[in-house]
């Protein structure tokens, strides 16, 4: 009860400072939102690339890929793959980016056969997706790419060559599913004068079958072929082409060192400002009978208040960046959509809270520590 | 005897030299009872109070204050003490200035366990005992140096405290001002039992004591 009481003291006296707590909080809050978005970052390359017990995905690419463009392989091994024993389905599917290399807000088209567009568990956001067998140029657009350019069911999208008009806007259960304009696969071969080609198989692998061992049966199958092929699970392939990602993505981990080292330093500066300022007010505190532990208190009470709101301000604002900006990094055709989960404001949150305390530990002992009689003589 | 100070000598370390501004002083007050403390100025007077207060510790000598041995405490257990037995009066009121008056004389009951219903009664009942139950609400800067130091001593009395210390609690306060407080004081003794301690350069406020001790250079020089 008590110490409750001394927790309600501390926020009183904090509220009534609230102009200078809140310039603290906004720089705990810029560390915070940095910390949130480098988190975001590396969670989302983590899952995108470690493979889960669940994955049951390949992907059949041809031997030495390195770009879309450079994957050729003939629509006619659709059946035999999925001659294999452990292949549940196959989708043939013909990639297009309109651009290869490292950057922001690629365009990917994504053509496949008009009866293949069901099973990818796309859930319909505006239009229909009836219109998407009809008409040859129509595409069912994901709506981070929707919203990133602005479209609108009705309008057309023009890029890599290729026109299309969008029918349907949806959402995925993956946000880089829902950074790809779906088109059908006959429609994008002609119009990139390739007909009977592809640039992948998305092969999903029946339960209880091992994936590697799948993929060395399709390999071992299409051998004899034209093109030789290579078959890993999605993931890794992912992580291949990631890898300039992972390296530029490996740099941001410093910044967000930089961001709790600033979050630290901003907290405890504060905190120490606080308390040399509160020499008097401790020293009455402690005529009154307040404890040394009581003084403490109160300003670890402060510095965890401080992190906690500084905190949960910087991942509001990380969060509405990250969820309004719909910021997705793409290279050699592999899409990385960047999107926070709660767990990871969470975390964000639990840290930032995590170093106000800690800021104030060194604060509270020179507070609690201060002689009473020098402190109510002191000018201050 | 409320308070026994046996031979307390006080002494501070400044650079290579040695202050003492209190040396030997033997001293017994009463429950219930009024002093006075006077002196010329470095005379050991804030020294003695702090002493008695237990916000300071002799540096020999024996001290016991409201039936303890208070030398034989540690820091935060003086801080207990000092909740149960001690309201201090500072000169310059010492009010927290981000809180109301009415947060002001809260502050010791925080450290009690009561309810929140018994902590608003006990600091309106304070509150009503210096008159000032209408500017509950007031920050200190809306206050004078006379309701200030009214504050100040409902905030040394809400918690109940035997023993009251006052260091020139009417230093910095007009002639109707201080004597106001100094009735208050008055009062405390007289209807509630309250033993006061107060320094002061002043012989009318020294007056209304019943006893008026002097000290010069840490010794007691007279006692009237
Ligand atoms: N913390 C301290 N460190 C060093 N010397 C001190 C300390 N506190 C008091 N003194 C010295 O002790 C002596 C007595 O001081 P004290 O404050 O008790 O005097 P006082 O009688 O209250 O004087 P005044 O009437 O001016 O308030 C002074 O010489 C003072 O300088
Ligand atoms: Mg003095």
């Amino acid at each position: 009860m008590i110490t409750l009481n001394i927790l309600k003291l501390s926020a009183r006296l904090t509220w009534r400072r609230r102009f200078g707590a809140m310039l603290t909080c906004i720089g705990v809050a810029s560390g915070a939102f940095l910390m949130t978005v480098i988190e975001t970052m590396q969670g989302t390359l983590t899952e995108a690339t470690s493979l889960k017990p669940e994955d049951r995905k390949l992907v059949v690419y041809r031997e030495n890929r390195f770009c879309p463009f450079a994957s050729r392989l003939p629509d006619a091994y659709t059946a035999r793959i999925a001659r294999v024993e452990g292949v549940a389905q196959v989708i043939p599917v013909r990639v297009i980016v309109n651009n290869c290399g490292t950057s922001l807000g690629v365009i990917t088209f994504r053509g496949l056969p008009a009866e293949a567009l069901p099973g990818l568990k796309l859930k319909l956001i505006e239009g229909s997706l009836e219109a998407f067998g009809q008409r040859g140029d129509s595409a069912v657009v994901g709506q981070r790419l929707a919203q990133r350019y602005g479209l609108k069911v009705g309008q057309s999208l023009d890029a890599a060559g290729i026109r299309v008009s969008v029918a349907a806007i949806v959402s995925a259960d993956e946000a880089k599913n829902e950074d790809v304009a779906y088109v059908k696969l006959d429609f994008l071969q002609q119009s990139t004068r390739s007909l009977g080609i592809v640039t992948q198989f998305d092969v999903l692998v029946k339960e209880g079958f091992d994936l590697k061992v799948v993929a060395q049966a399709i390999d071992t199958e299409l051998h004899g072929g034209q093109e030789p092929t290579q078959t890993r699970p999605e993931k890794v392939f992912v992580a291949q082409m990631a890898r300039r990602l992972v390296e530029l993505i490996e740099f941001t981990r410093w910044v967000g060192l930089a961001a709790v080292a600033a979050v630290l330093a901003i907290v405890a500066n504060a905190l120490m400002i606080e308390v040399r300022g509160r020499v008097k007010l401790n020293a009455v505190l402690m005529t009154l009978g307040y404890q040394p532990g009581h003084i403490r208190l109160i300003v670890l009470a402060e510095g965890l208040a401080l992190g906690l709101f500084g905190g949960l301000f910087g991942l509001i604002a990380a969060w509405l960046f990250l969820h309004f900006g719909r910021f997705s990094l793409s290279t050699d055709g592999v899409t990385l959509a960047f999107q926070t989960s709660p767990q990871r404001l969470f975390l964000v949150c639990g840290i930032c809270s995590l170093l106000g305390l800690l800021a104030a530990v060194f604060p509270a002992m020179v507070a609690a520590r201060q002689s009473i009689v020098a402190s109510l003589s002191a000018e201050r | 005897m409320f308070i026994t100070c046996q031979n307390i000598t006080k002494s501070f370390k400044k650079g290579d030299q040695i202050i003492t501004p209190l040396q030997a002083l033997t001293l017994d007050l009463e429950k219930g009872s009024f002093t006075a403390l006077m002196g010329p100025s470095g005379s050991g007077k804030t020294t003695l109070l702090n002493l008695l207060a237990g916000i300071d510790s002799p540096s020999s000598g024996r001290l016991e204050v409201a039936g303890t041995d208070i030398t034989r405490l540690s820091r935060s257990q003086l801080g207990a003490w000092r909740a149960q037995n001690i309201g201090y009066i500072f000169q310059l009121y010492h009010l927290v200035p981000v809180l109301t008056a009415y947060e002001n004389v809260e502050l010791p009951l925080l450290l009690q366990p009561l309810s929140a219903a018994e902590r608003h009664k006990r600091v309106c009942t304070a509150l009503d005992l210096v008159a000032l139950s209408d500017r509950a609400e007031h920050f200190p800067r809306q206050l004078s140096g006379g309701q200030e130091q009214r504050v100040a001593i409902a905030r040394a009395i809400v918690a109940d405290p035997p023993l009251l210390v006052a260091d020139e609690p009417t230093g910095d306060l007009d002639a109707a001002s201080a004597k106001a407080i100094l009735q208050l004081l008055r009062q405390l003794v007289n209807d509630l039992g309250k033993t006061i301690v107060m320094v002061t350069h002043d012989a009318k406020a020294a007056a209304v004591a019943d006893r008026i001790l002097h000290l010069e250079k840490g010794q007691l020089v007279s006692d009237i």
